[in-house]
């Protein structure tokens, strides 16, 4: 329980500080912003308000969590899963650490290095279905079927019967 | 005229889309891992080249299968598919499991068209006089009235205003960068040139939306199949003596879902717990609710479906968002070029009407859908996150590029993404932040435009009573927390 407490507090620490952090550099670029003579309030006046107010809300999370008086997390449930829920283990942090970096490396191969859409979709797909499935020799086999189908029902959705300009 | 919006639906090509739609939206509700609002923000891009109407039709129709779609899976396998279903799972899924899944599929579908009636009358007979006042808005009431909406987002959103707020104001600061639409000067771009042009809304909601909810997921959410109940037809249709026995329940539901979905930020997940509440205090029978009470699911899918009527009718009328969905709403009205608010009631009436007909249209369809393919969605549900999850991956990258063909926008998506998932593991809500994002542009050009006509005097605001009133109930939300407190502990005290 005090364990529990505790990690709160110092996610409560990480999160008023990176609010902070980011307040304070919008602050810092606001006074870059040119001034315009005929513009009463100017292009920085809200920019400012806004980073500043930003920067006072961080503290106060900042503070709350120094002094133990954690503020409460939001308690509406967006997306089926209440936010600050506990975690179901290190393997599944794992996963989604793999899944990110998987899906980076397919952007950079369809942006960067511009290699076939269809190809880099079904390799994508198919790594990452069975990432997600958690392995095995049979799900490798379904996810090599399941991933050139679903390459293949995207490239065709997107690119011929919609029209659109696939990367 | 909206008689004329009902036959123009009913076209073959709007009833197709409105078919489609309900069909996608249903599917949403039902697979897991996805919601209504990510499809809707994942549908957005590809509706550029489609007739705002089409658009609009298109997005309401999976806002209203979306949200019916929840109910089987929280019925057959106490999974709510949407977070809104979550109040059904409690008795709809003993009722199932008790050898009635028909009775219970039914009594909830039975609620939810009822339920969307209702609101549909509300949209039609709110919304148009609520229009009228706003077009007397000046700029300071637009100014307040933003202000006002998004403190209440931020305070309703969660239990902790201060991070609602943070959530709201981090999404305004992130709507900043690029060149000044007033003055025509850059900035907050960090010398990035990329940034120029601003951070376009698409990828910023496609990443909120769907990357971080997956990732969300993935850390989260281990999928659980057991204890799932075979689906059946068997009392699928309630007879008219059902609908005299809940008629009331369903009525008083359907108000609450309507009054509910109004509030900025509240929600259909709050609206069918709170009509869940009233029931049971009503209810001859309270011991019932958490066994399989048939008064209890009609309560909980008559407030779910009541608040699709009562969110639109602050966006058309006022152009505010009352949630998530509706700030998708907005987003395609905007990219279709049309003034959301008062004035769409005024230059254009025609995508008023079709959005008031196709949401009626869009009930009765999922109430015949949702019996028709009752086995077709119950083995859906049993589709694989595995494959879910880097399809909609797939999918947002192709509708983040699609948008200007660019990578920059792909990236922007992925990084709102983490950015998303960050601000809920920090326990802050998302809704905020996406109004925040939408809503600034205007807050900050109606302020503006006030300040310039007073001469840059604040004081001209204090002779606005309903600016000023609109400032006092965001004051109130704002303090709501701290009264609350000191409520309690009196209510506590000995004396």
């Amino acid at each position: 329980m005090e364990d529990e407490r505790g990690a709160r507090r110092r996610r409560d620490a990480v999160f008023g500080t990176a609010i902070v952090a980011v307040g304070a550099a919008f602050l810092h670029q606001t006074g870059r912003i040119r001034k315009t003579p005929f513009d009463i309030l100017g292009a920085a006046y809200f920019p400012r308000v806004v980073a500043s107010v930003l920067i006072v809300l961080g503290v106060l999370v900042l503070l709350g969590a120094l002094l133990g008086r954690r503020t409460r997390d939001s308690d509406i449930v967006m997306f089926g899963v209440a936010p600050g829920a506990p975690d179901a283990g290190g393997a599944r942090w794992a996963l989604a650490g793999a899944m990110s970096i998987l899906t980076i490396g397919y952007t950079v191969a369809i942006g960067v290095h511009r290699l076939d859409f269809l190809l880099s979709s079904a390799v994508y797909l198919a790594l990452a279905g069975f990432l997600l499935s958690g392995g095995g020799r049979r799900a490798a086999l379904r996810a090599v079927v399941a991933g050139t189908m679903l390459a293949g029902a995207i490239t065709l959705i997107f690119r011929h019967v919609l029209g659109v300009d696939l990367p | 005229m909206l008689a004329d919006a009902f036959l123009t639906l009913l076209a073959p090509h709007s009833l197709g889309i409105l078919l489609a739609g309900v069909f996608a939206g249903i599917i949403v509700g039902v697979l897991p891992g996805i919601t209504a609002g990510m499809l809707m923000a994942l549908t957005l891009p590809f509706t550029f080249a489609m007739a705002p109407a089409d658009a609009v039709v298109l997005l309401i129709a999976m806002f209203v299968g979306g949200a019916s779609g929840g109910l089987i899976t929280a019925t057959l396998m106490r999974i709510p598919g949407e977070p809104n279903a979550v109040m059904t799972c409690l008795d709809g899924y003993p009722l199932a499991r008790s050898g009635q899944p028909g009775r219970a599929l039914g009594l909830g579908n039975a609620a939810s068209i009822v339920g969307g009636a209702v609101s549909w009358l509300a949209l039609v007979l709110l919304s148009e006089p609520l229009s009228r006042v706003g077009v007397y808005f000046g700029p300071w009431e637009t100014f307040a009235l933003v202000t006002m909406a998004l403190t209440l987002i931020a305070s309703l959103s969660g239990r902790s205003v201060v991070k609602g707020l943070i959530s709201g104001f981090l999404g305004m600061l992130m709507s900043f960068p690029g060149i000044d639409e007033s003055s025509g000067v850059k900035r907050l771009t960090f010398d990035q040139t990329w940034l120029d042009a601003g951070l376009d809304v698409l990828p910023v909601m496609i990443g909120l939306f769907a990357v971080s909810q997956i990732l969300s997921d993935i850390v989260h959410r281990a999928e659980d199949r057991s204890d799932i109940v075979r689906a059946s037809l068997k009392g699928v249709f309630l007879s008219v003596r059902d609908y005299a026995v809940h008629g009331w329940t369903m009525l008083r539901s359907s108000l609450i879902g309507v009054g509910i979905g109004i509030l900025p930020g509240v929600g259909a997940t709050i609206a069918s717990i709170v009509a869940y509440m009233t029931a049971k205090k009503a209810s001859r029978h309270p011991e019932r609710f958490g066994h399989g009470s048939e008064e209890a699911i009609v309560a909980a899918e008559s407030a779910n479906n009541a608040t699709t009527g009562g969110t639109l009718i602050p966006l058309l009328s006022l152009g505010v968002p009352a949630g998530l969905a509706d700030s998708i709403l907005l987003s395609a009205l905007i990219i279709h070029n049309l003034q959301p608010g008062p004035m769409l009631h005024v230059a254009n009436p025609q995508i008023v009407n079709a959005i008031m007909a196709s949401h009626l249209l869009a009930h009765v369809i999922m109430y015949f859908m949702m019996i028709g393919g009752t086995f077709l969605f119950a083995r859906m549900m049993l589709v694989s996150t595995a494959w879910i999850y880097p399809t909609v991956l797939a999918i947002s990258i192709v509708g983040a590029f699609a948008l200007n063909n660019r990578m920059s926008d792909v990236w922007v998506m992925l990084g709102f993404g983490v950015v998303g998932f960050l601000l809920e593991r920090g326990g802050a809500p998302l809704a905020p932040f996406v109004i925040g994002f939408i809503l600034q542009p205007l807050a900050e050009k109606d302020l503006r435009t006030a300040l310039m006509a007073s001469g840059g005097s604040w004081e001209a605001l204090a002779e606005r009573p309903v600016a000023m009133g609109f400032l006092a109930v965001a004051a109130l939300a704002m303090a709501s927390p701290l009264l609350r407190t000191k409520w309690t502990k009196r209510g506590r005290s000995p004396d």
